[in-house]
């Protein structure tokens, strides 16, 4: 496909399949040779880039999404000479090796940017994204650190120049799809191609779970492709009196779910899940629907979607289906989709709202992990120590994200006492049968449910 | 102008500008007009016989070009320590992944089409993976014995010494494959040269194995064969051997295609497919008196060598060498042994069989500490090596640093006050505390630094640049400043007139390999000699120049009898302009430490030119419910002699601490049947920056006689510290007693289900 778009500002074309990663078009096309791949599956962060202001990781956007946006990469930022950040990292011995370094500098510029004055924890959080080897990172944190306290500001990007790339023509779009790529302009023109190319489809958003794999040949590459990012009717995110339900659109990304003001009021739980995702730069690209749709026994937000008793809201050209969490999973990674349909949004009901709610991950590190375990807990207080409504959603441990279904009868519409909840806990997790490492995981099960019922039974939460 | 005062200063580094900006050329970055790409046809089996290697019909094979063992020029030979590691697989393959044929093609598409359409006819063979078993040798993994190398020595009567002993103690451990992850994956550029020579440029540790490598396995001699280092994004080790092979493949291909041609390797495929950290198991069995006093240690270390020999011979060496840790024990009976398994061949990662061997001898020093009820800090503080003190191996240690670094690790940390806190700071949540005490001999074993002969050129040009002539690599450690910083305060000369001349084999001269925490120790003293000779030399032309036999090199000057002192640049132009050359230059080489000897196989003299010690304080925080741990906070105090530059020595030491971490907790490669099953970054985890502890470094240390400042060896030793202090801090939180890595969480439930069941 013919490509345009900018480069540090200025406009580029470039000839090149659509499902080229960005990576591989700043490094082969363009020269652009300072963004760097360390692994190809959007892990270590070395190809970190700033696309439209937000950090992203360039090994797994495709060609296709790129069209007349905006990529700022390293050798942007350091055009004028050294920043004062980079000055820093080299004053703190923050640079060895060098080839995290262009990685850590955009994902720094990046959270100096939303953040002038980022404490510790918020510096670690925004630089979770990236590895590195060499240093141990005590030098790159000290180093975002001495920019933060000379002040630093990052540098503003000057406008984009030449003239706006013109809107994809027909013949562009038409020769597309004989290549296997379509690029629907809303989601009627979506929902009528899947009406025509039904499973042969692949519908990508963020990507982050599927381009990787296709690239390494590790996920065999769909013979079609259809883009749907940009679909402003799958990106909304509001609470609705009509549902009387908070409604994410499944092409809502995780880092507008982590900033949304109902997650610090009433789902604090669902702000908890949504900052865990990777870590900053994926929670950028990574959208809500994807997640489900690759329903992968690991997927971050299936488990705590079901304690929330979230509804999963498909279209189709024939109109809306709705169906509840419990039932959106069929079997390992099979969804209830029927190949004509796409999820349009998921909905959590606000009688879950301001419920007693966590959400735990375990994972093998404290970022960028699949999960070796995940449990989303909600509960409603009718009476000190007396909970309604008490749902519990695992994942990683069955091959698909469910409920632990005993969770009602043994936990609702009685005193809880620890020693009581003990007991449940143990049978409720006796009911998981995990392939591998069984004792462990029924073991995690068990004391993170008592851990949830404990603060629950210590502090009284109040509903609002 | 930068002069006196670099050594111990903050200088900054002078390759940091490129890799800030993006601009530094990693061997990915390069391209050549016409190059094409090349791939590996490798082995499905761990083991088996080659019967045939099938071509697809359909594809156009016309279109690459294939090299298998038929197409080899010369020995089908990896040149190593042994010649035992094929270049392509000829007749069984004898581990996963193991090359069998080369691709090249005009495009990584087109590559990855044909390397699809070869397959291969194998009959499977059943692998050898235990070691154990492989000591038997009923089973041979490369038709020969499969043991690589023994080695045994002791000190003593250690018998008798056990039979007298008030307590014994005997101990287990393990320890797995770690994965270097460097964050740049290998990759190598080949061009055929008109002359039938080949030029390699590449991620690499040592660009004069790679020379050799290449002129043995293609039947070139040296001339014909040039090697240049690209810029390295981290080694590890992981470079070191591993190189020599991707090398040779480049060079097949680009020989045969008659391009230039270039292999980077996939990550997945790097992590699955090049050389980690020998696995071990050691077993331990101390004699020690009811105060703890140790009296007799005995000490059996087996490492898994994988397919091929590579460098584990000199891996067990160290490993043998390292038996007793920081601690004098005078009846000592040492035996190592590495074997052939099916394993894909291990070799060199930072520390090279110490951090192996140094885990089993803290273990057992806690193992002491709790059979006695004494605080495992005060047991080492009774058994810690004292000046005038004897390693087994015969060399007397004129003054050993463990005390030093273990009293201000233990200052620094508070740990006293720390002790007598409560592990279980809330209903689920466990506090631990674990120290460790170390070592690591600096520089090659024995007498390696004399059989290397390492030799460096300095080069002093007409306009005033000093540009250093060595093989020693950059690789992030920082020798590029070090070496300019050591220039400077030698000579006066500025900072930003001393460059580091790319490590070519056509330009510098062999320095040695970039290992064994030898550049600065080592290497270092030789560019110090290089740098007075060169100002003798220049000496003794002044003096012919102005006739003027009373000119003295005194405080980086030429002071004249009459008139002004000229500095090292104006006395170079004089001297350069008069006899019309461009270049002053002088080659030094590594000058043999007076009065030390070594017998490689009797394990007998001076194992080390000196050795660098380091202790640590490890706090960790369990959870209680998940069996997660967070490290919190990390003391580290080291004894390197004299850190030469303070802010890039805390970076080896943070950073080789975490690797040692990560090693003790968190990195699991899933070694199943002979595969990684966790070849992936997002299924083997390094450590994040939410996975480090707060750091804090100290120096303290005793010089080094004959290192350049009194500096000792530095890059390794972080490594040695890290697992054994997370392993005494697991036991102290939980009351379980780690003694196989990694400390995941599955391990402490299996350790705490252990304890259950025999309460």
């Amino acid at each position: 496909m013919k490509l345009g778009f900018y480069v540090n500002g200025l406009p580029v074309t470039v000839d090149t399949p659509p499902l080229r990663s960005l990576l591989s078009i700043l490094r082969e096309d363009l020269g652009l040779t300072g963004t760097k791949e360390g692994c190809g599956e959007g892990e270590c962060g070395a190809c970190a880039v700033h696309l439209e202001g937000e950090l992203v990781k360039s090994c797994m956007v495709p060609a296709f999404q790129l069209s007349g946006r905006s990529v700022v990469t390293i050798e942007g930022i350091s055009a004028q000479g050294p920043t004062g950040l980079q000055d820093a990292f080299l004053q703190e011995g923050a640079v060895q090796c060098g080839f995290c370094t262009p990685g850590f500098v955009m994902a720094s510029e990046y959270l100096l940017r939303n953040d002038p004055a980022p404490n510790e924890a918020a510096i670690r959080k925004g630089l979770a994204g990236n590895l590195c080897r060499c240093t141990g990172y005590g030098s790159l944190l000290r180093g975002v650190q001495r920019a933060v306290a000379e002040g630093y500001t990052p540098r503003i990007f000057p406008p984009l120049s030449g003239e706006p790339f013109p809107e994809d023509s027909e013949m562009s779009r038409k020769s597309l799809e004989e290549e296997g790529i379509f690029l629907p302009r809303t989601l009627e023109e979506a929902l009528k191609i899947l009406e025509t190319h039904g499973e042969d489809v692949l519908p990508v958003a963020g990507g982050t779970d599927i381009l990787p794999d296709m690239v390494k040949g590790v996920r065999e590459t769909p013979r079609k492709v259809m883009n749907l990012r940009g679909l402003a009717e799958l990106e909304k995110l509001e609470y609705r009196e009509e549902s009387g339900a908070l409604e994410i659109g499944a092409g809502v990304t995780f880092a507008r779910i982590r900033e949304h003001p109902l997650g610090a009021r009433d789902l604090p739980a669902l702000r908890e899940m949504a900052a865990g995702v990777g870590a900053v730069a994926i929670q950028n690209m990574a959208t809500l629907g994807g997640n489900l749709m690759t329903a992968s026994a690991a997927g971050d937000a299936a488990p705590l979607l079901l304690a929330l008793e979230g509804e999963a809201v498909f279209v189709s050209s024939r109109g809306e289906r709705v169906i509840p969490m419990e039932d959106l999973y069929r079997g390992y990674r099979k969804t209830a989709r029927q190949p004509s349909e796409l999820l349009l949004k998921v909905r959590i009901p606000s009688r879950v709202f301001g419920s007693s709610q966590k959400f735990f991950k375990v994972g093998t590190r404290k970022a960028l992990t699949i999960s070796r375990l995940s449990l989303g807990c909600s509960a409603i207080e009718k009476a000190p120590g007396i909970f309604s409504r008490v749902r519990l959603g695992i994942g990683s441990v069955t091959p698909w994200p469910m409920l632990l279904p005993r969770a009602s009868e043994l936990l609702e519409n009685r005193p809880l006492s620890m020693e009581y909840v003990k007991e449940a806990a143990a049978f409720l997790a006796r009911d998981v049968v995990p392939r591998k490492d069984t004792a462990y995981r029924q073991e995690m099960i068990r004391n993170l449910i008592c851990r949830f019922f404990a603060e629950l039974l210590e502090k009284r939460v109040v509903q609002s | 102008m930068h002069h006196a005062g670099m050594i111990g200063g903050r200088i900054e580094r002078n390759d940091a500008w490129e890799k800030l900006s993006g601009k530094a050329k990693y061997v990915d970055d390069l391209s050549f007009p016409f190059i094409w790409y090349g791939g590996t046809f490798r082995s499905p089996l761990c083991r088996g016989k080659i019967r045939e290697i099938r071509r697809d019909p359909e594809f156009d094979w016309s279109s690459v070009v294939v090299v298998t063992s038929e197409d080899l020029p010369g020995p089908n030979e990896v040149a190593m320590v042994e010649m035992d590691h094929p270049i392509l697989a000829e007749g069984e393959a004898r581990f996963f992944g193991e090359p069998l044929a080369l691709v090249g093609a005009p495009s990584k598409e087109l590559l990855k089409k044909a390397l699809e359409a070869l397959t291969v006819e194998m009959e499977e063979l059943p692998p050898l993976l235990d070691p154990r078993e492989a000591l038997k040798n009923l089973d041979m993994v490369r038709g020969k014995s499969n043991l690589f190398k023994e080695y045994a020595f002791s000190k003593g009567e250690p018998e008798k010494a056990f039979s007298e002993a008030e307590h014994v103690v005997e101990l287990e451990c393990t320890t797995p494959h770690q994965e270097q992850m460097y964050l740049e994956p290998q990759g190598m550029i080949a061009e055929p040269l008109e002359d039938g020579g080949v030029a390699i440029w590449g991620s690499m540790q040592c660009p004069y194995y790679a020379l050799g490598a290449l002129c043995h396995g293609l039947g070139l001699p040296p001339e014909k064969v040039r090697v240049r280092q690209t810029v390295t994004g981290g080694g590890f080790g992981g470079k070191e051997d591993y190189p020599s092979v991707l090398a040779l493949h480049a060079a097949l291909l680009a020989r045969k295609a008659q391009r230039p041609v270039k292999m980077v390797l996939d990550r997945a495929e790097d992590i699955s497919c090049t050389t980690k950290r020998h696995p071990s198991r050691s077993r331990l069995r101390a004699g020690f008196s009811g105060e703890g006093i140790l009296q007799a240690l005995e000490v059996d270390l087996l490492l898994d060598g994988g397919a091929y020999t590579t460098l584990s011979p000199v891996v067990l060496s160290r490993g043998v060498l390292h038996a007793t840790g920081a601690y004098r024990v005078e009846h000592v009976r040492i035996r190592g042994r590495v074997v052939a398994t099916n394993s894909p061949p291990n070799g060199a990662f930072r520390g090279f069989g110490a951090p192996q061997m140094l885990f089993g001898v803290e273990r057992m020093m806690d193992a002491v500490a709790r059979e006695l009820s004494l605080d495992p800090a005060e047991v080492r503080r009774r058994n810690i090596l004292r000046p005038g003190d004897t390693l087994p191996c015969g060399q007397q240690l004129r003054q050993p640093g463990a005390s030093l670094v273990l009293q201000r690790a233990l200052e620094l940390s508070g740990y006293e006050e720390k002790r007598s806190k409560p592990r279980n700071v809330s209903k689920n949540r466990f506090r631990g505390l674990g120290i460790s005490l170390y070592l690591h001999g600096g520089g090659f074993t024995g007498s390696g630094e004399e059989e290397i002969g390492g030799k460096l050129r300095l080069e002093a040009s007409r306009k005033g640049i000093l540009t250093i002539r060595t093989s020693s690599v950059e690789m992030g450690q920082g020798v590029s400043t070090i070496f300019a910083m050591i220039v400077t305060e030698l000579l006066g000369v500025p900072y930003e007139k001393v460059l580091y001349g790319v490590p070519d084999t056509r330009e510098v001269p062999d320095s040695g390999p970039t290992v064994a925490s030898r550049t600065t120790m080592i290497v270092g003293k030789i560019l110090q000699q290089a740098c007075e000779g060169l100002a003798a030399e220049l000496l003794q032309r002044g003096r012919t120049l102005f006739s003027e036999p009373r000119i003295r090199w005194e405080n980086r000057q030429y002071i004249l009898p009459e008139g002004e002192p000229l500095s090292f640049p104006e006395m170079l132009e004089r001297v350069l302009a008069s006899s019309e050359e461009d270049l002053l230059a002088w080659e030094s080489a590594y000058t043999p430490i007076p009065g030390m000897g070594w017998d490689a196989e009797a394990c007998r003299g001076d194992a080390y030119k000196d050795y660098s010690w380091g202790a640590n304080v490890l706090e960790i925080e369990i959870d209680g419910d998940t069996l997660e741990i967070s490290p919190l906070r990390l003391t580290s105090v080291v004894d390197v002699g004299t850190p030469l530059h303070p802010l890039l020595a805390a970076g080896q030491v943070e950073g080789g601490a975490l690797q040692s971490l990560g090693y003790g907790y968190m990195e699991d490669i899933g070694y199943r049947e002979g595969k990684y099953t966790k070849h992936r970054m997002a299924t083997y985890a390094i450590p994040t920056i939410l996975d480090t502890p707060v750091m804090k470094v100290s120096f303290d240390g005793i010089p080094f006689e004959y290192g350049p400042w009194g500096a000792k060896g530095l890059g390794e030793l972080p490594m040695n510290g890290g697992a054994p202090a997370m392993a005494g801090a697991v036991e102290d939180a939980l009351g379980i007693v780690p003694r196989d890595l990694p400390l995941t969480p599955q391990e402490l439930f299996r350790l705490l289900a252990e304890k259950r069941e025999t309460a």
